[in-house]
């Protein structure tokens, strides 16, 4: 039995607390529970011994719920609990046991009222990203956008050439002198293809 | 009980006993198909509501499911793969070398941190690169990959 067998929403849960209740006060989701019970068909016996025993104990714990109880000749017994948010779910009792009853009674008790749905990952983090997610702008120069053109520098990184390089080793061989007399002229002026 | 045969003694006491015996549930059609449907709720019409196509189809569907494991992970890690690289071609280093890079400079991260730390903290993934980049050029003599001037330009020498 997959979540999609089973026709339940997969949704990114990112809240432990729905609406955070719980983390400085919590108000109680259930607004109302309706018990609808045959008064005579065994179907209905569990329901009645919950009734007899524990039902008024329930409303004194719990004052912010409204229960009604509807007998309804040669009906199946049900329970439909309703929230603050608008949602309503509806459970069949038909041959549960009082102890049953109760048990649903508890599960809805505590119920935000949100749908039931499937986690797509186990994992939830508050702050994903501490640096900010990448965007295409991020690792790009900010003076990129005052560019007037035309420009003399380039937008991409370029391999020397082999001019420059050359360029390069003359200049540096220039500072530290260490060409004989008349030879600085002559590699100054000669350019390739030329006759001196 | 009265047996009249050893046979039908022994087919008793192998269903009902508690040591050695299994208990055979009786056969229920409308369980055993429910259990099926359950599991084909999603699949489109009649694999959906006709018993002996949703059974096949679910079979199949379950396999796909058990091989699909395999290939997910292939599929991820391709995935991550494809993120550093991209990151790192911004940055213009070559990412075929990070593992080895990295490795040798002691930044034992793996695949999917990078891969995470490319999209949510990008400022990090540079400074990783930055590293790698500044191995990578290193001489082979100094335990370096010896490649051309790469990476983001941060003097990491400096940083440290």
């Amino acid at each position: 039995m997959s979540s999609l067998g089973l026709m339940l929403r997969n949704t990114f849960i990112n809240k432990n607390a729905p609406l955070n209740n719980g983390v400085g006060r919590y108000i109680p989701q259930l607004a109302r529970i309706t018990l609808k019970f045959c008064k005579s068909h065994g179907s209905s016996q569990g329901v009645r011994s919950f009734i007899e025993t524990d039902i008024v104990q329930f409303a004194q714990k719990n004052p912010g719920v409204v229960v009604y109880m509807k007998p309804r000749r040669h009906r199946s017994p049900v329970l439909v609990a309703e929230f603050l948010n608008g949602e309503r779910y509806w459970q069949s009792l038909h041959n549960y046991s009082a102890e049953e009853v109760a048990g649903f009674f508890d599960l809805y008790r505590g119920h935000s009222g949100h749908e039931y749905s499937d986690q797509f990952k186990q994992t939830y983090s508050e702050n994903p990203s501490i640096q900010g997610y990448w965007n295409p702008t991020t690792n790009k120069d900010p003076t990129d956008a005052q560019t007037k053109f035309p420009t003399t520098k380039l937008p991409f990184d370029r391999d020397q050439t082999a001019s420059e390089i050359l360029e390069k080793i003359y200049q540096s061989q220039k500072s530290s002198e260490s060409f004989p007399p008349g030879e600085e002229e002559k590699l100054a002026s000669r350019r390739q293809g030329e006759s001196s | 009980m009265v047996f009249l045969s050893r046979l039908t003694f022994a087919r008793m006491s192998k269903h009902t006993n508690p040591f050695f015996g299994k208990e055979s549930l009786p056969a229920d059609r409308f369980w055993k198909r429910r259990a099926v449907f359950m599991q084909t709720a999603h699949f489109f019409g009649r694999l959906r509501n006709c018993y002996k196509l949703a059974f096949r189809y679910n079979l199949r569907a379950l396999t796909y499911v058990s091989e699909g494991r395999k290939y997910r992970k292939k599929d991820t890690r391709d995935l991550w793969d494809m993120r550093i690289e991209g990151a790192c071609q911004e940055l213009n280093y070559n990412a075929w070398h990070m593992r080895d890079a990295l490795t040798r400079s002691g930044v034992y991260l793996d695949r999917k941190v990078l891969a995470n730390l490319a999209v949510t903290e990008p400022r990090t993934f540079r400074a990783v690169t930055a590293i790698a980049a500044k191995k990578s050029m290193d001489c082979t003599e100094d335990g370096g990959l010896g490649l051309r001037p790469c990476g983001p330009r941060i003097d990491v020498d400096q940083k440290i």
